[in-house]
């Protein structure tokens, strides 16, 4: 066949393929929608075409797993019977002709139960020299194909790509679903014929599934080609995209649940102001309660013996002052405006008295009737030992399930619940199994995967409801020993080490975690990394100075927030912090779509469309100066025009479907760019990008010639910008109608007097929050931001006040202690923070609801910690006493890090404050 | 557990001194046969050739690739890949010794990534020939070389039980890529007959050595 015949051959094959999809779609959807019973039908293929034509075919095939002898094969796309077993199929809607979605039905007609290898596969030809990606890992070709171990795979995404220069083919499972083992692989199969075309390559999924007489299951799958211009990742951002309820943050719970960790800043320390500061969105309440396995605290549970004295004061109360006392303490997270994740060690331990006595069924042995998992050493509690549960599908899944609504019903302040070793691999052959989806088997019997039971009880958890949200689950799953399908239920990860440490586990637990937010929870715990016994003082603090610069790159390249004790002492990080936050929350993406980058310069995309953020880390010891490629297929539908962080001029051309920007990145330093307006895809162009705002209003310059549309304004927080003039927008804060700089230089203290806060004659809650956190504001940065300092106290009056001190002291009015000035400053009344035009001593934080009165609040402080900067202390301490040794040796124990990245102005503010201070 | 694997019959029996560290000033002849590799036995496929007086063993020698390669300034150099990281594999040579008598032992590595190992032992009941000497690459070290000097990095060897038993148990790190040499003394008990093993220790990767070499400290 010549070039000619052959290119006309397959586009005839790609159209009857296209036709027969279509026809089939409708033959599958009608068969299921009358229930209708399963026969043989002879149907067509899940296939698509790749870039060059060539097709890839996917099959579904059955084995018994008793005798190992084919049940069936076919084509994924055909219904079918044989052996007692029955298979269907049900196409669904896709976005492209390039994806195919099917579910595969499976049900066993037989009469007795069967054990079953259920195995997908996908048949293509592939180039010699192509990559295989087995969902984790780096990729591999050549003859290193051959060294992939063929199991392996419950610790992967259930996703694997096949893929040469130009095209590759994915095979995916929807990552919800649950399974009690996964093996993924790769291999050569002989092909069918001489034709190009033909398949040599074959990716399988194999799952085991126990069905028993008259059972049915069904499992989600794509099939999709794609283009690899970023090799594997691309067929990672098209599975984060086809799934977005396991890969995007739910936005039905509470947002602070996918913001930062307060690491016991607030359930522990009881230190609100340095959870605000540090970044308390969400806090790891552990443990709270006494007797593990009894989360709630039943009294019938409540009174008995543990292994080790109880040493905290919690856990020594009473039965009626332990659940007063939780009470108050979860309300911490009121006060400080943190959302509380209730602990649960994912359910699996329990305490071993109550286990044996209450649940000895769903106690996981291991075939030899021992325990599976044991603790005779502080553990969950610290007090108890504890022994390995199955928690779903007997009485104590039950009981757990009952404490949970129980404990969502109760007037306890709970946003969301902490799963503590969110990992699973642990195989339960007792009370739960027969109750429990995808039992899988070997060569000792049926089991279900401890993961199955945590994903059903993490289900049941996602569907409970507080105050009008849903309950989160922030966790800790690894990129070690976590399924997969467990991190899909996962609003926020609990990240347990720094960005430095476990780099094989770091990327994986990244592409689990989709889009969502990861969240470095850890000291710095460099001591093992580093000969520090060797080194110089000064050596060691340059080696924690440089991995601060590493973590602050890491976290724009794999999208985690630095938690507290990463933060404190590091006023670098400090002040990078609101912005990792705000980009982190938009969305972490595999695609970083960046060309033209050296090696030193790591680039991530967060976000879709306008609003997208692209992120460039300099690792570098030198300055980059270069024109990126930005390629804008991968944000949306239009081309995009990029802005600044700081408003500094931003050039760039529209060149096909690329947007070449012209950038200078310090040595060790981040740039964040932001989409901030879109052109049509056929336009063609240059722009410049200017902005400058002060807190409250601002331009937006766009000095282009090219069709500009849908234009935001690069500054957070902002209305839509209004035009001006032609390539000028007004920007305008939704929240602050004075300039920054003018809020705070508000004379709260340093004058005659202090500032007087005003309330309502009859303040609400809010109302009396926002008065007590602004005094609590200052009582901290006096106290503690100048060693020796002393606490401002701004004194709360509530209604208005009379006589001399009305004029004479500077007045912050709260809430619906402004509505007179409302009345007079008509122009600011659609904005909460302001300071009054005619008398700057006067400044109103106010809001329609109260919830707008507490939120106008926080965002007061946060401005106003870039002038009252309180960076608090670097670690002492780390997992190791090496770690102090270290510090200690450094002089940096306890001590700011980087002192020299708080600005001057700020540090000689403070000093003027307080000039009786040294 | 398994570098005990390799190690289990290596007897514990008594300890003496023995550092790795700085080659001393004076030194005896290289008791090494053939230790740049030059020599090459041309038996089996050219892509088969190995070099003379040295033989390899692992309990999965199907997934170690090797080939003598010229490399600049060195001449033959040894290369071994390991495709996979489920066994070490190692090449291999006994060394006479005399006894209660104190050697260095050095030899020039490189590695692009995984974990390379070179170690020592003697047959007898005489732990004192043993030397395990591990070194991690820093090819995907987060921090080396953007924010790290290499030289601050350490290899934390992996067993502590190891280091704890035996006397010269070192780990370092190598950037990759470049060239790099390894020196070990240690002093013998009784035992005469060494042998010292160089290779690829469970982790899929490249390596190559040259210039081994193993003298009698002279005082």
């Amino acid at each position: 066949m010549n070039r000619q015949a052959h290119q006309l051959f397959n586009r005839l094959r790609l159209l009857a393929l296209l036709t027969i999809t279509t026809v089939f779609h409708f033959a599958c959807t009608t068969s299921l929608g009358q229930a209708a019973p399963p026969r043989t039908t002879s149907t067509t293929a899940i296939r698509v075409a790749d870039a060059e034509r060539n097709i890839a075919t996917a099959y579904f095939e059955v084995v018994d797993g008793a005798t190992k002898q084919q049940v069936l094969k076919a084509p994924a796309g055909e219904s079918k019977q044989s052996a007692g077993i029955e298979m269907q199929c049900r196409v669904k809607p896709a976005a492209t002709s390039a994806q195919v979605l099917w579910s595969t039905q499976i049900r066993n007609a037989g009469s007795g139960q069967r054990r079953l290898t259920l195995r997908w596969s996908v048949e293509c030809r592939m180039n010699p020299g192509y990559d295989y990606w087995r969902g984790r890992d780096e990729p591999v070709s050549g003859e290193w194909l051959a060294f992939i171990p063929p199991g392996g795979a419950n610790n992967t995404l259930p996703l694997q790509t096949l893929y040469g220069a130009t095209s590759g083919y994915a095979l995916a499972m929807d990552p919800m679903e649950i399974f009690s083992g996964l093996k993924q692989w790769q291999e050569s199969v002989a092909a069918a014929s001489p034709n190009a075309g033909s398949p040599n390559t074959r990716m399988t999924l194999e799952i085991p599934l126990v069905l028993d007489a008259g059972q049915q299951d069904s499992f989600e799958f794509a099939l999709y080609s794609y283009t690899p211009r970023y090799g594997y990742l691309d067929a990672v951002q098209i599975y984060h995209d086809l799934y977005p309820k396991s890969f995007t943050p739910r936005t039905d719970i509470d947002p602070r649940s996918t913001g930062n960790g307060a690491m016991y800043l607030v359930w522990t320390e009881n230190d609100f102001e340095a959870a605000r500061r540090f970044g308390g969105d969400w806090e790891w309440v552990y443990a709270p309660f006494r007797r593990t396995g009894d989360i709630y605290g039943r009294a019938q549970f409540y009174d008995y013996t543990p292994a080790r004295p109880f040493y905290d004061a919690l856990y020594k109360l009473p039965f009626a002052e332990f659940h007063k006392e939780r009470k108050v303490k979860l309300a911490r997270g009121l006060e400080s405006n943190t959302a509380m994740m209730f602990y649960v060690p994912s359910y699996i331990w329990a305490e071993e008295r109550l286990a044996l006595e209450k649940y000895p069924g769903a106690i996981v042995r291991n075939p030899d009737g021992g325990f599976a998992g044991h603790f005779t050493t502080p553990w969950v509690t610290g007090h108890d030992n504890e022994v390995l549960m199955y928690p779903w599908g007997n009485s104590y899944a039950e009981q757990t399930k009952e404490d949970l609504r129980q404990l969502v019903r109760d007037d306890l302040n709970i946003q969301g619940f902490a799963y503590d070793v969110l990992a699973g691999n642990s195989r339960h052959r007792a009370d739960g199994v027969a109750q429990s989806p995808r039992r899988g088997f070997d060569e000792t019997g049926v089991y279900a995967d401890t993961a199955v039971a945590i994903a059903k009880m993490m289900d049941f958890t996602r569907d409970l409801e507080r105050d009008g949200h849903k309950l989160a689950i922030v966790a800790n799953p690894t990129g070690g020993t976590c399924r997969s399908f467990l991190a899909a239920r996962t609003d926020n990860n609990m990240t347990e080490f720094a960005p430095y440490q476990w780099q094989d586990q770091l990327l994986s637990l990244r592409l689990m975690m989709g889009h969502k937010p990861l969240c470095w929870w850890d000291v710095w715990n460099l001591s093992d990394l580093m000969q520090w016994q060797k080194m110089t003082p000064a050596e060691i603090r340059e080696a924690y100075l440089g991995a601060r610069d590493y973590v602050l790159l890491a976290s724009f390249r794999y999208g985690g927030v630095p938690a507290p004790w990463l933060t404190r002492g590091t006023p670098r990080l400090l002040r990078w912090l609101p912005t990792i936050r705000r980009v982190v929350r938009a969305g972490w993406q595999a695609v970083p779509a960046v060309r033209n980058l050296p090696d030193s310069v790591w680039a991530g995309r967060y976000g879709r469309g306008i609003g997208s953020f692209i992120t460039l880390g300099n690792a570098g010891g030198n300055s980059f100066k270069g024109t990126i490629q930005i390629e804008n297929s991968y944000l949306g539908a239009g081309n995009y025009i990029f802005a600044s962080p700081d408003g500094s001029k931003l050039v760039q051309r529209i060149v096909g479907s690329i947007t070449e920007v012209d950038v200078e990145i310090a040595p060790k330093s981040p740039l964040v760019l932001q989409a901030i307006a879109e052109s049509p895809q056929k336009a063609r162009g240059a722009a410049t990008v200017t902005w400058r705002f002060d807190g409250a209003a601002g331009e937006l310059t766009i000095d282009t010639k090219v069709p500009v549309r849908n234009v935001i304004a690069p500054a957070e927080e902002c209305a839509p910008p209004r035009p001006l003039r032609k390539n000028v927008w007004s920007i305008t804060s939704a929240n602050f109608a004075s300039p920054v700089s003018a809020i705070q230089s508000f004379p709260f203290f340093g004058g005659k007097e202090t500032a007087t806060i005003v309330l309502p004659a009859q303040p609400n809650a809010d109302e009396e929050w926002a008065a007590r956190r602004l005094q609590e504001y200052f009582r901290f940065w006096g106290k503690q931001a100048t060693p020796g300092a002393k606490p401002i106290d701004l004194t709360v009056v509530r209604g208005t006040i009379g006589g001399a001190a009305a004029s004479a002291a500077p007045r912050v009015h709260i809430g619906r202690a402004a509505p007179v000035l409302q009345q007079r400053e008509r122009v600011m009344r659609q904005r909460e923070v302001y300071l009054s035009p005619n008398d700057s001593r006067q400044l109103v934080v106010t809001g329609q609801t109260p919830r707008d009165v507490r939120e106008a609040m926080w965002r007061l402080m946060q401005q106003l910690d870039l002038k009252y900067v309180y960076p608090g202390g670097f670690a002492s301490h780390g997992r190791t006493p090496n770690e102090a040794a270290a510090l200690t040796k450094a002089g940096i124990s306890g001590k700011i890090l980087d002192e020299s990245w708080i600005p001057p102005e700020v540090v000689a503010d403070a000093k003027a404050a307080r000039p009786d201070q040294p | 557990m398994r570098q005990f694997c390799i190690c289990a019959h290596i007897l514990v029996v008594a300890s003496l001194v023995a550092a790795c560290g700085p080659a001393s000033a004076a030194e005896g002849p290289n008791l090494v046969t053939n230790p740049g590799f030059e020599a090459v036995a041309t038996s089996g496929p050219a892509t088969e050739k190995k070099p003379a007086a040295w033989s390899f063993g692992s309990a999965n020698p199907e997934i170690f690739r090797h080939e003598i390669v010229a490399e600049p300034g060195h001449g033959n150099v040894i290369k071994l890949t390991a495709l996979d990281g489920k066994m070490s594999g190692y090449w291999t040579q006994p060394v006479q010794l005399k006894p209660k008598t104190t050697y260095e032992w050095k030899a020039d590595i490189k590695l692009d990534r995984g974990k390379l190992l070179i170690y020592s032992y003697c047959d007898g009941k005489d732990k004192s020939t043993f030397t395990w000497y591990v070194v991690q690459s820093l090819a995907r070290h987060p921090l080396v070389p953007y924010f790290w000097k290499p030289e601050w990095t350490t290899e934390s060897v992996s067993s502590p039980q190891l280091a704890k038993e035996f006397p010269v148990v070192h780990g370092a790190t190598s950037e990759p890529g470049k060239w790099k040499t390894l020196t070990c003394h240690f002093t013998t008990g009784e035992a005469t007959t060494m042998t010292l093993l160089l290779g690829a220790y469970f982790a899929p990767g490249t390596y190559w050595f040259d210039n081994v070499a193993v003298h009698e400290v002279l005082p």
